[in-house]
């Protein structure tokens, strides 16, 4: 990622549906050769961003530049480095894979066969099938391909993994990490925070039409804290515990003790050594938990 | 622009089976009427009942048009339902020129590629061109067909065949561009298709009442039925008029400027 950089650009991004406000005065730089995840739950605005972006809707006030180009008034030039992935993927269901990337291709201007063979094998996609003798998955796999077969600067996917199988959503990771390596920038939106967490190297959430917050995944990592539930012999004392430097949101439910950890272990390792354990678990925090705990809105405890 | 053509290529090729079956449907009706003169041309009363106002209501005024010459049987019985009936195609293609993609969610992967939303209008619009000069030749030739089959006809001339049929051309385009341009304002096909089928029948019946009418609302309305401008009846004997074929291209290009116009603005739907 180079943040000196900026590939798209948003400023006051703003749409409104009637009295329905899709998306709320969005600013955000997204760098080159990065993996920028948007997340949001569905009706946050995500597919709205996007749209907005690739000019197939107006906004209501704000705008956005991508290479430096005024999404709206260059979209046609600009559109030669993007590749989009739709969210809700349009098809022409008469068409053989192969007609259809020939077909998208001939409106860019050309297309690398070879390539496109390629990704098809990768993908483990059979590119003589027609649309309409396609499942989803094979569907999205449709539209990874033609996303990527120009090589874009730019890629906007739309929840890309959406309907794909695990085996395959490996290989789309793989795919965008090589995408990154060669200096391009993809801007992926979920509603799934394990993947952004493993690919993305920032992260935007959305929420009702507003980015609540944007950060690198790994200074949220830095907000270091675990939960730990020791199943005790016999039970043990809660309150010992919560009297431990780093320890918080004690819960006890029958023989178990769960608590939050922040900073070093040793204490409580050496103050669970004093009881007869028969079991530990040790809990990654959801990127949700991290958020809270890295804007300091307070700690729930509670479920991981 | 490297990739012009592509659209209009893709669009030609999607309808092909729909170009055939209405080449032959129109081709067999041309045909038919042809084939079908020299009897009706037998029943020399038919003169009078095209006197009588049922039957003006329903094709107009002839004036001076003699029914059993086979000029004016053709002008009544092909070039003025001609039209009528390429109308389905015509209002079909029109909603699907942006409606289809639209509706199929398409459009967005057709507008992430460098291309400006008018090409897709222009390119399908000139398909539509194409198809349907496809559609009138092969009638004109299954009416030349007929016609030289048929000893009773030696008289027409085969050149106002051709004639005849180029004048159809804005007429059908006219209708093609109503309801791309209606496809263009409202949402809902449906609606649009309704409204443009209306039109088309309203303007169709409108101009024939009119004919009977001797002045007053109805000779107003008539002005803005595009039937009146269309005039079939004389025109393998006049040929072409030509104020009105280019007030009815003008008009028809209108539509199209005001679909490009709309398309441009708004946003698309998911
Ligand atoms: N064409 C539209 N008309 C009215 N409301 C819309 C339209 N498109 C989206 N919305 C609304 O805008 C909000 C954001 O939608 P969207 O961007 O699709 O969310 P996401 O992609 O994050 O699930 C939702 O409340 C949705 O109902
Ligand atoms: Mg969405």
């Amino acid at each position: 990622m180079n943040t000196d950089k900026v590939v798209i650009h948003i400023d006051g991004l703003t749409k409104h549906y009637g009295n329905v406000q899709a998306l709320n005065d969005l600013s955000l730089d997204v760098y080159q050769g990065e993996i920028f995840g948007y997340l949001g739950p569905n009706g946050a605005g995500k597919t709205t961003t996007i749209r907005l972006l690739l000019d197939l809707i107006r906004p209501t006030a704000g705008h956005a530049t991508i290479l430096g180009m005024d999404v709206q008034r260059d979209s046609v030039a600009l559109h030669r480095h993007i590749g989009n992935l739709p969210g809700e993927l349009g098809l022409w269901e008469q068409m053989t894979g192969w007609e259809l990337v020939r077909y998208l291709g001939e409106l860019r201007g050309g297309i690398d066969e070879k390539y496109v063979s390629e990704l098809a094998e990768r993908l483990d996609m059979d590119m003589n099938r027609r649309v309409r003798d396609c499942s989803s998955g094979m569907k999205r796999k449709i539209g990874l391909i033609q996303a990527l077969m120009h090589k874009p600067q730019v890629l906007i996917l739309d929840e890309p993994t959406n309907g794909l199988d695990p085996l395959v959503q490996q290989t789309f990771y793989q795919l965008m990490r090589e995408v990154t390596a060669e200096g391009r920038t993809v801007f992926l939106s979920s509603h799934n925070l394990r993947e952004v967490e493993m690919i993305c190297d920032r992260v935007g959430i959305l929420n009702k039409g507003r980015l609540q917050a944007v950060e690198r995944i790994s200074a949220l990592k830095q907000v270091r804290f675990r939960w730990m539930t020791l199943k005790v012999a016999n039970g043990a004392d809660p309150s010992a515990f919560e009297r431990l430097e780093g320890v918080s949101d004690v819960s006890r439910e029958n023989d178990s003790i769960r608590f939050r950890v922040t900073g070093e272990l040793d204490p409580v390792i050496k103050l669970a050594a004093q009881y007869h354990v028969i079991d530990l678990t040790y809990e990654e925090p959801s990127l949700e938990e991290i958020f809270l705990e890295y804007y300091g809105e307070g700690k729930k405890g509670g479920q991981a | 622009m490297n990739n012009a053509g592509a659209i209009f290529r893709r669009t030609l090729y999607d309808h092909r089976r729909s170009i055939l079956w209405w080449s032959i449907g129109i081709g067999v009706l041309a045909f038919y009427v042809t084939i079908v003169f020299p009897m009706i041309a037998q029943f020399e009363q038919f003169n009078e009942l095209l006197e009588s106002p049922v039957f003006s209501a329903l094709f107009g005024d002839l004036g001076e048009l003699d029914y059993t010459s086979p000029e004016g049987f053709l002008g009544i019985e092909f070039f003025t339902w001609a039209p009528l009936v390429l109308a389905v195609f015509a209002v079909i293609f029109g909603l699907g020129i942006v409606g289809a993609e639209e509706d199929r969610g398409t459009l967005d992967l057709l507008l992430s590629t460098p291309i400006p939303r008018w090409r897709i209008i222009v390119e399908k619009s000139v398909a539509f061109l194409v198809a349907l000069v496809i559609i009138l030749a092969v009638s004109g030739l299954a009416m030349v067909a007929a016609v030289l089959m048929t000893p009773e006809l030696a008289g027409i001339d085969l050149g106002m065949i051709a004639v005849a049929m180029v004048n159809v051309i804005p007429t059908v385009l006219l209708m093609m561009t109503l309801a791309l341009w209606l496809s263009t304002v409202l949402r809902s096909r449906g609606q649009a298709g309704g409204i443009a089928a209306g039109i088309i029948v309203a303007s169709y019946f409108i101009n024939s009442f009119a004919d009977m009418a001797e002045s007053g609302l109805l000779k107003t309305l008539q002005n803005f039925s595009f039937y009146k401008y269309y005039a079939p009846f004389r025109v393998l004997l006049d040929g072409v008029q030509w104020g009105n074929f280019l007030l009815l291209l003008a008009i028809g290009l209108a539509f199209l400027g005001l679909a490009l116009y709309f398309f441009q603005r708004r946003d698309l739907a998911v």
